[in-house]
Protein backbone atom coordinates (compact mmCIF):
# COMPACT_ATOMS: atom_id res chain seq x y z
CA UNK A 1 0.00 0.00 0.00
CA UNK A 2 1.25 3.43 -0.84
CA UNK A 3 0.33 6.88 0.72
CA UNK A 4 1.48 8.18 -2.29
CA UNK A 5 -0.15 8.66 -5.82
CA UNK A 6 0.83 6.67 -8.80
CA UNK A 7 1.39 9.57 -10.77
CA UNK A 8 3.76 11.54 -8.27
CA UNK A 9 5.65 8.17 -7.12
CA UNK A 10 6.33 7.85 -10.52
CA UNK A 11 8.18 11.08 -10.91
CA UNK A 12 9.53 11.08 -7.75
CA UNK A 13 11.65 7.84 -8.99
CA UNK A 14 12.17 9.28 -12.19
CA UNK A 15 13.83 12.66 -10.92
CA UNK A 16 15.25 10.42 -8.57
CA UNK A 17 18.00 8.51 -11.07
CA UNK A 18 19.15 12.25 -11.99
CA UNK A 19 22.79 12.86 -11.16
CA UNK A 20 22.85 14.70 -7.66
CA UNK A 21 19.16 13.93 -6.81
CA UNK A 22 18.21 12.31 -3.76
CA UNK A 23 14.77 10.92 -2.72
CA UNK A 24 14.19 14.00 -0.93
CA UNK A 25 15.12 16.41 -3.22
CA UNK A 26 13.16 14.52 -5.78
CA UNK A 27 10.11 14.46 -3.96
CA UNK A 28 10.52 18.48 -3.20
CA UNK A 29 10.75 19.22 -6.97
CA UNK A 30 7.86 16.71 -7.39
CA UNK A 31 5.44 18.58 -5.35
CA UNK A 32 6.79 21.95 -6.84
CA UNK A 33 6.47 20.60 -10.25
CA UNK A 34 2.70 19.65 -9.20
CA UNK A 35 2.05 23.13 -7.96
CA UNK A 36 3.70 24.92 -11.42
CA UNK A 37 1.35 26.66 -13.73
CA UNK A 38 0.75 24.04 -16.86
CA UNK A 39 2.34 26.25 -19.55
CA UNK A 40 5.27 25.68 -17.48
CA UNK A 41 4.77 22.01 -17.31
CA UNK A 42 4.32 21.75 -20.84
CA UNK A 43 7.26 23.69 -22.08
CA UNK A 44 9.54 21.53 -19.62
CA UNK A 45 7.66 17.90 -21.06
CA UNK A 46 8.38 19.75 -24.59
CA UNK A 47 11.73 20.13 -24.04
CA UNK A 48 12.38 16.74 -22.44
CA UNK A 49 10.92 15.45 -25.59
CA UNK A 50 13.12 16.95 -27.83
CA UNK A 51 16.33 16.51 -26.45
CA UNK A 52 17.18 13.05 -27.32
CA UNK A 53 15.23 13.61 -30.87
CA UNK A 54 17.00 16.03 -31.96
CA UNK A 55 20.03 16.64 -30.38
CA UNK A 56 23.19 14.58 -32.14
CA UNK A 57 26.69 13.99 -31.33
CA UNK A 58 29.39 16.47 -34.01
CA UNK A 59 31.45 13.55 -36.05
CA UNK A 60 34.53 16.05 -36.01
CA UNK A 61 34.30 17.23 -31.87
CA UNK A 62 31.80 15.05 -30.15
CA UNK A 63 30.47 17.77 -28.77
CA UNK A 64 26.50 17.54 -28.23
CA UNK A 65 25.14 19.66 -31.11
CA UNK A 66 21.81 20.64 -32.68
CA UNK A 67 23.43 19.53 -36.24
CA UNK A 68 26.47 17.73 -37.49
CA UNK A 69 29.18 19.06 -37.45
CA UNK A 70 27.87 21.59 -34.94
CA UNK A 71 27.93 24.99 -35.15
CA UNK A 72 31.44 25.55 -33.55
CA UNK A 73 32.79 23.10 -36.00
CA UNK A 74 31.21 24.31 -38.89
CA UNK A 75 32.43 28.21 -38.48
CA UNK A 76 35.05 29.39 -40.74
CA UNK A 77 36.10 31.91 -38.93
CA UNK A 78 37.31 28.95 -35.98
CA UNK A 79 41.10 28.98 -35.73
CA UNK A 80 41.63 25.18 -37.32
CA UNK A 81 45.12 24.60 -36.13
CA UNK A 82 44.41 24.81 -32.70
CA UNK A 83 42.21 21.99 -30.91
CA UNK A 84 41.05 22.25 -26.66
CA UNK A 85 40.48 18.88 -24.98
CA UNK A 86 37.61 18.44 -22.68
CA UNK A 87 35.92 16.17 -20.51
CA UNK A 88 32.41 16.77 -20.98
CA UNK A 89 30.32 18.99 -23.64
CA UNK A 90 29.13 21.43 -20.38
CA UNK A 91 32.96 22.34 -19.65
CA UNK A 92 32.90 24.46 -23.39
CA UNK A 93 30.16 26.85 -22.42
CA UNK A 94 32.21 28.33 -19.65
CA UNK A 95 35.49 28.23 -21.69
CA UNK A 96 33.29 30.29 -24.74
CA UNK A 97 32.36 32.82 -22.56
CA UNK A 98 35.89 33.75 -21.56
CA UNK A 99 36.39 35.20 -25.16
CA UNK A 100 39.55 33.38 -25.33
CA UNK A 101 39.97 30.43 -27.05
CA UNK A 102 38.94 30.56 -30.78
CA UNK A 103 39.97 26.87 -32.04
CA UNK A 104 38.04 23.89 -31.95
CA UNK A 105 37.46 21.86 -29.37
CA UNK A 106 37.31 17.86 -28.57
CA UNK A 107 35.04 16.34 -26.13
CA UNK A 108 36.48 12.99 -24.25
CA UNK A 109 32.94 12.41 -23.11
CA UNK A 110 34.91 11.23 -19.49
CA UNK A 111 38.54 10.85 -18.13
CA UNK A 112 40.76 7.97 -17.86
CA UNK A 113 39.83 6.40 -14.39
CA UNK A 114 41.93 3.22 -14.22
CA UNK A 115 40.51 2.23 -10.67
CA UNK A 116 36.75 1.77 -12.28
CA UNK A 117 38.11 0.05 -15.00
CA UNK A 118 37.36 3.46 -17.72
CA UNK A 119 40.48 2.98 -20.29
CA UNK A 120 41.29 5.32 -23.56
CA UNK A 121 39.14 3.06 -25.49
CA UNK A 122 35.86 3.79 -22.79
CA UNK A 123 36.04 7.45 -23.83
CA UNK A 124 36.38 9.41 -27.15
CA UNK A 125 40.37 9.29 -27.14
CA UNK A 126 41.03 7.01 -30.33
CA UNK A 127 38.58 9.66 -32.52
CA UNK A 128 41.14 12.41 -31.80
CA UNK A 129 44.32 11.30 -33.62
CA UNK A 130 43.01 11.29 -37.31
CA UNK A 131 41.91 15.00 -36.69
CA UNK A 132 45.55 15.57 -35.61
CA UNK A 133 47.45 13.37 -38.28
CA UNK A 134 45.64 16.08 -40.94
CA UNK A 135 48.79 18.31 -40.35
CA UNK A 136 46.04 21.05 -40.01
CA UNK A 137 46.51 21.01 -36.03
CA UNK A 138 49.62 22.62 -34.47
CA UNK A 139 48.63 23.14 -31.03
CA UNK A 140 46.35 20.93 -28.66
CA UNK A 141 45.55 22.47 -25.06
CA UNK A 142 44.45 20.23 -22.55
CA UNK A 143 41.73 21.53 -20.43
CA UNK A 144 40.67 18.32 -18.76
CA UNK A 145 39.75 18.61 -14.37
CA UNK A 146 42.90 19.13 -12.46
CA UNK A 147 41.97 15.96 -10.16
CA UNK A 148 44.14 12.80 -10.49
CA UNK A 149 42.09 11.20 -12.85
CA UNK A 150 41.84 14.62 -15.43
CA UNK A 151 45.47 15.11 -14.85
CA UNK A 152 46.00 11.08 -15.80
CA UNK A 153 43.74 11.92 -18.74
CA UNK A 154 45.94 14.94 -19.48
CA UNK A 155 49.36 13.53 -19.41
CA UNK A 156 48.19 10.04 -21.30
CA UNK A 157 47.22 12.08 -24.11
CA UNK A 158 50.11 14.08 -23.97
CA UNK A 159 51.96 10.97 -25.01
CA UNK A 160 49.89 10.15 -27.88
CA UNK A 161 50.23 13.85 -29.11
CA UNK A 162 53.85 15.00 -28.57
CA UNK A 163 55.44 12.22 -31.20
CA UNK A 164 53.21 14.14 -34.24
CA UNK A 165 55.34 17.25 -33.44
CA UNK A 166 52.11 18.78 -32.02
CA UNK A 167 52.47 21.55 -29.23
CA UNK A 168 51.06 19.94 -26.62
CA UNK A 169 49.78 23.14 -23.24
CA UNK A 170 47.70 22.57 -20.52
CA UNK A 171 45.56 25.10 -18.64
CA UNK A 172 47.87 26.65 -15.94
CA UNK A 173 47.10 25.48 -12.24
CA UNK A 174 46.99 29.24 -10.81
CA UNK A 175 45.69 30.64 -7.71
CA UNK A 176 41.44 31.28 -7.82
CA UNK A 177 41.35 34.65 -8.16
CA UNK A 178 39.94 36.04 -4.76
CA UNK A 179 41.98 33.39 -3.06
CA UNK A 180 45.19 34.21 -0.30
CA UNK A 181 48.19 32.85 -0.63
CA UNK A 182 48.20 32.14 3.10
CA UNK A 183 45.26 29.69 2.62
CA UNK A 184 46.88 27.99 -0.78
CA UNK A 185 47.74 24.22 -0.73
CA UNK A 186 51.00 23.32 -1.27
CA UNK A 187 49.86 21.54 -5.04
CA UNK A 188 48.14 24.72 -6.11
CA UNK A 189 50.70 27.64 -4.96
CA UNK A 190 53.44 24.88 -6.78
CA UNK A 191 51.54 24.53 -9.71
CA UNK A 192 50.91 28.66 -9.69
CA UNK A 193 54.92 29.28 -9.33
CA UNK A 194 55.69 26.91 -12.26
CA UNK A 195 53.02 28.59 -14.33
CA UNK A 196 53.96 32.17 -13.37
CA UNK A 197 54.24 35.07 -16.20
CA UNK A 198 55.89 37.98 -16.83
CA UNK A 199 54.28 40.95 -15.35
CA UNK B 1 33.39 24.92 20.12
CA UNK B 2 34.80 21.30 20.10
CA UNK B 3 32.12 18.77 20.85
CA UNK B 4 32.66 14.97 21.25
CA UNK B 5 31.27 14.63 17.53
CA UNK B 6 34.45 16.49 16.76
CA UNK B 7 37.22 14.36 16.20
CA UNK B 8 40.35 14.39 13.85
CA UNK B 9 42.16 11.98 11.42
CA UNK B 10 45.17 11.63 9.72
CA UNK B 11 44.96 9.46 7.18
CA UNK B 12 45.43 8.75 2.66
CA UNK B 13 42.09 9.57 0.26
CA UNK B 14 42.15 6.45 -1.51
CA UNK B 15 39.42 7.65 -3.38
CA UNK B 16 35.95 9.67 -4.02
CA UNK B 17 32.81 9.94 -5.66
CA UNK B 18 30.81 12.89 -6.89
CA UNK B 19 27.83 13.50 -4.89
CA UNK B 20 25.07 16.64 -5.92
CA UNK B 21 26.19 19.51 -7.94
CA UNK B 22 29.44 20.70 -5.93
CA UNK B 23 30.40 17.45 -3.03
CA UNK B 24 32.22 14.79 -2.85
CA UNK B 25 32.05 11.36 -1.07
CA UNK B 26 35.43 10.66 -0.02
CA UNK B 27 36.94 7.48 1.23
CA UNK B 28 39.96 7.60 3.66
CA UNK B 29 42.46 5.20 5.09
CA UNK B 30 43.46 6.10 8.54
CA UNK B 31 45.63 4.18 10.86
CA UNK B 32 43.09 4.62 13.86
CA UNK B 33 40.00 4.58 12.32
CA UNK B 34 40.57 2.33 9.68
CA UNK B 35 38.80 2.80 6.17
CA UNK B 36 35.71 5.04 6.02
CA UNK B 37 33.79 7.66 4.13
CA UNK B 38 33.18 10.46 4.87
CA UNK B 39 31.12 13.84 2.84
CA UNK B 40 32.96 16.83 1.59
CA UNK B 41 31.17 19.60 0.82
CA UNK B 42 31.34 22.41 -1.99
CA UNK B 43 34.39 20.04 -2.77
CA UNK B 44 34.34 20.50 -6.34
CA UNK B 45 34.25 23.94 -6.61
CA UNK B 46 37.01 25.86 -7.66
CA UNK B 47 39.06 27.73 -5.11
CA UNK B 48 37.28 25.40 -2.42
CA UNK B 49 39.70 25.02 0.52
CA UNK B 50 39.04 21.03 1.01
CA UNK B 51 39.22 20.70 -3.24
CA UNK B 52 42.88 19.77 -3.16
CA UNK B 53 43.20 17.98 0.40
CA UNK B 54 40.34 15.29 -0.55
CA UNK B 55 41.59 14.58 -3.94
CA UNK B 56 43.04 11.12 -4.42
CA UNK B 57 46.69 10.13 -3.40
CA UNK B 58 46.54 12.80 -0.92
CA UNK B 59 48.14 12.36 2.75
CA UNK B 60 46.10 14.88 4.85
CA UNK B 61 44.72 16.02 8.30
CA UNK B 62 40.95 15.70 8.15
CA UNK B 63 38.45 17.30 10.86
CA UNK B 64 35.96 15.46 10.67
CA UNK B 65 31.92 15.82 12.63
CA UNK B 66 30.28 12.69 13.40
CA UNK B 67 26.84 12.54 11.79
CA UNK B 68 24.17 9.62 11.78
CA UNK B 69 24.52 8.97 8.01
CA UNK B 70 28.00 9.83 6.53
CA UNK B 71 30.25 12.16 8.88
CA UNK B 72 31.68 15.10 7.27
CA UNK B 73 34.87 16.50 6.72
CA UNK B 74 34.75 19.86 7.77
CA UNK B 75 38.27 20.93 6.99
CA UNK B 76 41.67 19.46 6.09
CA UNK B 77 45.39 20.16 5.95
CA UNK B 78 47.54 18.70 3.28
CA UNK B 79 50.67 16.61 4.54
CA UNK B 80 51.61 15.20 1.70
CA UNK B 81 50.39 15.82 -1.64
CA UNK B 82 52.72 13.51 -3.61
CA UNK B 83 53.63 16.41 -6.34
CA UNK B 84 56.55 14.14 -8.04
CA UNK B 85 54.00 10.89 -7.96
CA UNK B 86 51.48 12.97 -9.45
CA UNK B 87 53.74 14.86 -12.04
CA UNK B 88 54.07 11.66 -13.63
CA UNK B 89 52.05 9.63 -15.56
CA UNK B 90 53.66 5.69 -14.75
CA UNK B 91 54.15 6.82 -11.00
CA UNK B 92 50.50 8.20 -10.83
CA UNK B 93 49.35 4.95 -12.16
CA UNK B 94 51.21 3.12 -9.64
CA UNK B 95 49.71 5.23 -6.59
CA UNK B 96 46.11 4.25 -7.63
CA UNK B 97 47.05 0.66 -8.10
CA UNK B 98 48.56 0.61 -4.66
CA UNK B 99 45.44 2.67 -3.74
CA UNK B 100 43.23 0.20 -4.83
CA UNK B 101 44.49 -2.75 -3.69
CA UNK B 102 44.70 -1.16 -0.13
CA UNK B 103 40.84 -0.59 -0.92
CA UNK B 104 39.73 -3.74 -2.25
CA UNK B 105 41.47 -5.74 0.97
CA UNK B 106 39.87 -3.23 3.47
CA UNK B 107 36.55 -3.04 5.08
CA UNK B 108 35.28 -0.21 6.73
CA UNK B 109 35.81 0.52 10.39
CA UNK B 110 38.47 -1.45 10.55
CA UNK B 111 42.11 -0.30 11.98
CA UNK B 112 45.30 -1.69 10.54
CA UNK B 113 47.88 0.85 11.04
CA UNK B 114 50.70 -1.51 10.00
CA UNK B 115 48.98 -1.59 6.60
CA UNK B 116 48.19 2.38 6.55
CA UNK B 117 51.91 2.56 7.51
CA UNK B 118 52.86 0.33 4.80
CA UNK B 119 50.87 2.18 2.21
CA UNK B 120 52.35 6.00 3.38
CA UNK B 121 55.76 4.34 3.11
CA UNK B 122 54.95 3.04 -0.37
CA UNK B 123 53.48 6.11 -1.63
CA UNK B 124 56.81 8.12 0.07
CA UNK B 125 58.94 6.07 -2.08
CA UNK B 126 57.39 6.34 -5.10
CA UNK B 127 57.11 10.13 -5.18
CA UNK B 128 60.86 10.34 -4.15
CA UNK B 129 62.31 7.52 -6.10
CA UNK B 130 59.84 6.30 -8.57
CA UNK B 131 58.40 3.09 -9.98
CA UNK B 132 59.83 -0.21 -11.47
CA UNK B 133 58.21 -3.72 -11.12
CA UNK B 134 60.36 -4.28 -7.66
CA UNK B 135 58.21 -2.05 -6.15
CA UNK B 136 54.88 -3.46 -7.31
CA UNK B 137 55.57 -6.87 -6.59
CA UNK B 138 56.70 -6.03 -3.29
CA UNK B 139 54.14 -4.00 -2.24
CA UNK B 140 51.62 -6.72 -3.53
CA UNK B 141 53.52 -9.62 -1.54
CA UNK B 142 53.81 -7.54 1.83
CA UNK B 143 49.81 -5.98 1.00
CA UNK B 144 49.21 -9.68 1.80
CA UNK B 145 51.39 -10.00 4.95
CA UNK B 146 49.71 -7.08 6.46
CA UNK B 147 45.95 -8.80 5.73
CA UNK B 148 46.91 -12.20 7.14
CA UNK B 149 48.12 -13.77 4.06
CA UNK B 150 51.20 -13.92 4.12
CA UNK B 151 52.58 -16.36 1.93
CA UNK B 152 54.16 -19.28 3.32
CA UNK B 153 57.49 -19.84 2.22
CA UNK B 154 59.79 -21.66 4.71
CA UNK B 155 58.84 -24.96 3.85
CA UNK B 156 56.21 -27.25 2.06
CA UNK B 157 52.57 -26.01 2.95
CA UNK B 158 51.66 -29.55 2.36
CA UNK B 159 53.97 -31.97 3.86
CA UNK B 160 56.01 -29.90 5.93
CA UNK B 161 59.61 -31.10 4.02
CA UNK B 162 62.09 -28.35 3.84
CA UNK B 163 62.49 -27.39 0.46
CA UNK B 164 65.14 -28.21 -1.58
CA UNK B 165 67.32 -25.41 -4.20
CA UNK B 166 64.79 -27.57 -7.17
CA UNK B 167 62.34 -26.20 -8.96
CA UNK B 168 59.87 -26.12 -6.55
CA UNK B 169 56.00 -24.82 -6.38
CA UNK B 170 53.58 -22.33 -5.60
CA UNK B 171 49.94 -22.41 -4.63
CA UNK B 172 47.92 -19.52 -4.02
CA UNK B 173 45.08 -21.61 -2.78
CA UNK B 174 47.24 -23.53 -0.63
CA UNK B 175 49.13 -19.96 0.74
CA UNK B 176 52.67 -21.20 0.10
CA UNK B 177 54.73 -23.13 -1.49
CA UNK B 178 55.15 -26.61 -2.50
CA UNK B 179 57.32 -29.39 -2.60
CA UNK B 180 57.79 -31.06 -6.36
CA UNK B 181 55.97 -34.42 -4.72
CA UNK B 182 52.64 -32.44 -3.09
CA UNK B 183 52.62 -30.26 -6.36
CA UNK B 184 51.62 -32.99 -8.41
CA UNK B 185 48.36 -33.61 -6.53
CA UNK B 186 47.96 -29.46 -6.32
CA UNK B 187 45.39 -28.09 -9.25
CA UNK B 188 46.76 -24.46 -8.63
CA UNK B 189 50.63 -25.46 -8.24
CA UNK B 190 52.73 -23.70 -10.83
CA UNK B 191 56.09 -23.75 -10.87
CA UNK B 192 58.19 -21.63 -8.45
CA UNK B 193 61.93 -20.99 -9.74
CA UNK B 194 65.08 -21.33 -6.97
CA UNK B 195 65.46 -17.69 -7.60
CA UNK B 196 61.86 -16.46 -7.40
CA UNK B 197 61.72 -18.46 -4.15
CA UNK B 198 65.25 -16.42 -3.02
CA UNK B 199 63.74 -13.51 -3.91
CA UNK B 200 60.24 -13.60 -1.99
CA UNK B 201 61.99 -15.03 1.12
CA UNK B 202 64.46 -12.14 0.71
CA UNK B 203 61.42 -9.37 0.57
CA UNK B 204 59.47 -10.71 3.44
CA UNK B 205 62.25 -9.70 5.21
CA UNK B 206 63.56 -6.47 4.08
CA UNK B 207 62.42 -2.85 3.62
CA UNK B 208 61.14 -1.29 0.41
CA UNK B 209 64.35 0.46 -0.44
CA UNK B 210 66.26 -2.54 -0.15
CA UNK B 211 64.01 -4.66 -1.86
CA UNK B 212 63.60 -2.54 -4.90
CA UNK B 213 67.85 -3.07 -5.32
CA UNK B 214 67.52 -6.54 -6.26
CA UNK B 215 68.68 -6.49 -9.32
CA UNK B 216 66.81 -9.48 -11.72
CA UNK B 217 66.25 -10.72 -15.63
CA UNK B 218 63.17 -9.89 -17.55
CA UNK B 219 62.12 -13.94 -17.19
CA UNK B 220 62.01 -13.70 -13.02
CA UNK B 221 60.11 -10.48 -13.01
CA UNK B 222 57.48 -12.29 -15.38
CA UNK B 223 57.52 -15.46 -13.03
CA UNK B 224 57.27 -12.78 -10.08
CA UNK B 225 54.71 -11.05 -11.52
CA UNK B 226 52.71 -13.86 -12.08
CA UNK B 227 52.87 -15.44 -9.04
CA UNK B 228 52.03 -12.11 -7.17
CA UNK B 229 48.80 -10.90 -8.94
CA UNK B 230 47.55 -14.82 -8.73
CA UNK B 231 48.02 -14.50 -5.23
CA UNK B 232 46.45 -11.15 -4.86
CA UNK B 233 43.53 -12.56 -7.41
CA UNK B 234 43.00 -15.62 -5.14
CA UNK B 235 42.97 -13.77 -1.56
CA UNK B 236 41.01 -10.73 -2.43
CA UNK B 237 38.28 -13.11 -4.90
CA UNK B 238 38.24 -10.13 -7.58
CA UNK B 239 40.44 -8.84 -10.14
CA UNK B 240 42.01 -5.02 -9.34
CA UNK B 241 40.92 -2.58 -12.55
CA UNK B 242 43.77 -0.48 -12.63
CA UNK B 243 46.18 -3.95 -13.16
CA UNK B 244 44.77 -3.77 -16.80
CA UNK B 245 46.02 0.14 -17.40
CA UNK B 246 49.34 -0.36 -15.93
CA UNK B 247 49.84 -3.52 -18.68
CA UNK B 248 48.37 -1.43 -21.15
CA UNK B 249 50.52 1.66 -20.14
CA UNK B 250 53.77 -0.36 -20.30
CA UNK B 251 52.75 -1.92 -23.63
CA UNK B 252 52.21 1.24 -25.54
CA UNK B 253 55.17 3.14 -23.32
CA UNK B 254 57.23 0.15 -25.26
CA UNK B 255 55.92 0.91 -28.35
CA UNK B 256 56.31 4.41 -28.62
CA UNK B 257 59.55 4.18 -26.50
CA UNK B 258 58.33 7.60 -24.33
CA UNK B 259 60.33 8.49 -21.19
CA UNK B 260 57.33 6.75 -19.06
CA UNK B 261 58.97 3.56 -20.37
CA UNK B 262 62.06 4.67 -18.75
CA UNK B 263 60.82 3.92 -15.42
CA UNK B 264 60.54 0.47 -16.20
CA UNK B 265 63.90 -1.43 -16.38
CA UNK B 266 62.56 -5.13 -17.60
CA UNK B 267 61.65 -3.18 -20.99
CA UNK B 268 65.07 -2.20 -21.66
CA UNK B 269 66.24 -5.75 -20.76
CA UNK B 270 63.78 -7.10 -23.32
CA UNK B 271 64.86 -4.66 -25.76
ZN1 LIG C 1 31.96 19.95 -33.55
ZN1 LIG D 1 55.37 -31.47 0.24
Amino acid sequence: MSITAEPIARLVQALGKLPGMGPKSAQRLAYHLLLSPDAEIEELAASLLSLKGSLVFCSQCFNVADSDPCSICADPQRDRTVICIVERPSDIPPLERTGKLDGLYHVLHGCLRPARGIGPDDIRIRELLPRLRSGEVKEVILATNPTVEGETTAMYIRQLVEPLGIKVTKLARGLPYGAELEYADEMTLGQAINSRQEF
Amino acid sequence: MGSSRDYQAEGIVLRHSVIGERDKIVTLFTPDEGKFSAVARGARRPGSSLGPSVEMLTYGRFQCVRRRALDLITQATILDSFSNLKADLWRMSCGLYACELVDSSTVDGAPNRPLFEFLLEALMEIDRVGCDDNVLRFFELRLLEHIGFRPSLGCCVSCGSSLRPVENSLSATMGGALCPDCARSCPDAKALSVSALKVLRFWLGCRLDVARRVKMGTALSCELEEHGYRFVRNVLQRDIKSRAWLVRLRSEALLTSTSEASTIPRWFEAE
